[in-house]
């Protein structure tokens, strides 16, 4: 039983998981469109180049992502990635980096229960919590 | 570094995550109430006993989750949680435990890429996609 996060893009799947992958270290080795896949002739031309299903793989954890291609697409809410971080000054470059064009709902600074925890709106609409513990002795 | 999904609840996190744990065979490792909270954080009395931070473990992987501490919850949408399977037959079972009081958006069913896929939102309002690739697509 593997657990994945599935995140729905507006038609940037692409750029944001290339943008991750450069952020975190990951590696986004799979993309299919839905012009490549069975279902191509049943899909608006539009879509072809849109993601049916990318995979991003970050350390031990798998995203995977598709485009909405149904026009109804809505920014993500009420479920959050949390991202663990041991060491501090890499805490602080993720969080930047996440909230470059993006919206900090919580800037990154120190918690009772963190040396530094935030929370941002990446542009792609992604809410991540960035959290940096040290760790218990 | 590690990344987990983080979920919000409305008011109902505690009894999603017991739900979930017995589902998903696994363990609620910590759970904490905003009344843990230091008294100088100013937190609202009525927040008390919802969780302020919960973590769900199974199979060696966890989830998080919350009680929404603002007045404007909404269910989650826009990212769903997939399990995938190696057996058909685990997915069917943890999409009808999940499927108990929810709501089926696809019944598990074969398509062109899995063996089974199903999809259910639950009755606590989290979505997940139950899935068994088939092998060229794993």
């Amino acid at each position: 039983m593997k657990l994945i996060p599935y995140l729905t893009f507006n038609g940037d799947a692409t750029e944001a998981f290339e943008r991750y992958a450069k952020i975190f270290g990951g590696d986004f080795a799979y993309r299919l469109t839905f012009g490549e896949s069975p279902f191509a002739s049943k899909m608006p031309p539009e879509t072809h180049d849109k993601v049916m299903n990318g995979r991003l793989r970050i350390g031990k954890k798998m995203l995977m992502a598709s485009d909405n291609h149904q026009g109804d697409y809505a920014p993500p809410n009420g479920i959050s990635l949390s991202v663990q971080i041991e060491e501090l000054s890499e805490a602080k470059r993720i969080f930047a980096e996440l909230a470059d064009g993006g919206d900090i709902k919580m800037p990154f600074e120190k918690t009772f229960w963190a040396d530094g925890f935030g929370v941002v709106v990446d542009q792609f609409g992604i809410s991540w919590m960035v959290n940096c513990e040290t760790p218990q002795a | 570094m590690e990344i987990q999904p983080y979920l919000m609840f409305n008011g109902d996190c505690a009894e999603a995550m017991e739900f979930y744990a017995e589902i998903l065979d696994g363990q609620i490792k910590f759970i904490q109430h905003f009344r843990d909270a230091p008294p100088d954080e100013g937190l609202p009395p009525a927040l008390a006993d919802k969780v302020m931070h919960a973590q769900l473990e199974f199979n060696d992987q966890i989830i998080m989750a919350s009680d929404d501490p603002s007045e404007d919850y909404k269910p989650p949408t826009g990212i769903n949680l997939q399990i995938d399977f190696e057996n058909p037959e685990d997915a069917q079972r943890i999409f009808d435990g999940l499927a108990d009081g929810g709501s089926v958006m696809m019944k598990i069913q074969p398509t062109p890429y899995a063996k089974c896929f199903g999809m259910v939102t639950d009755k606590f309002g989290v979505t997940w996609m139950l899935n068994c690739w088939n092998e060229e697509y794993a």
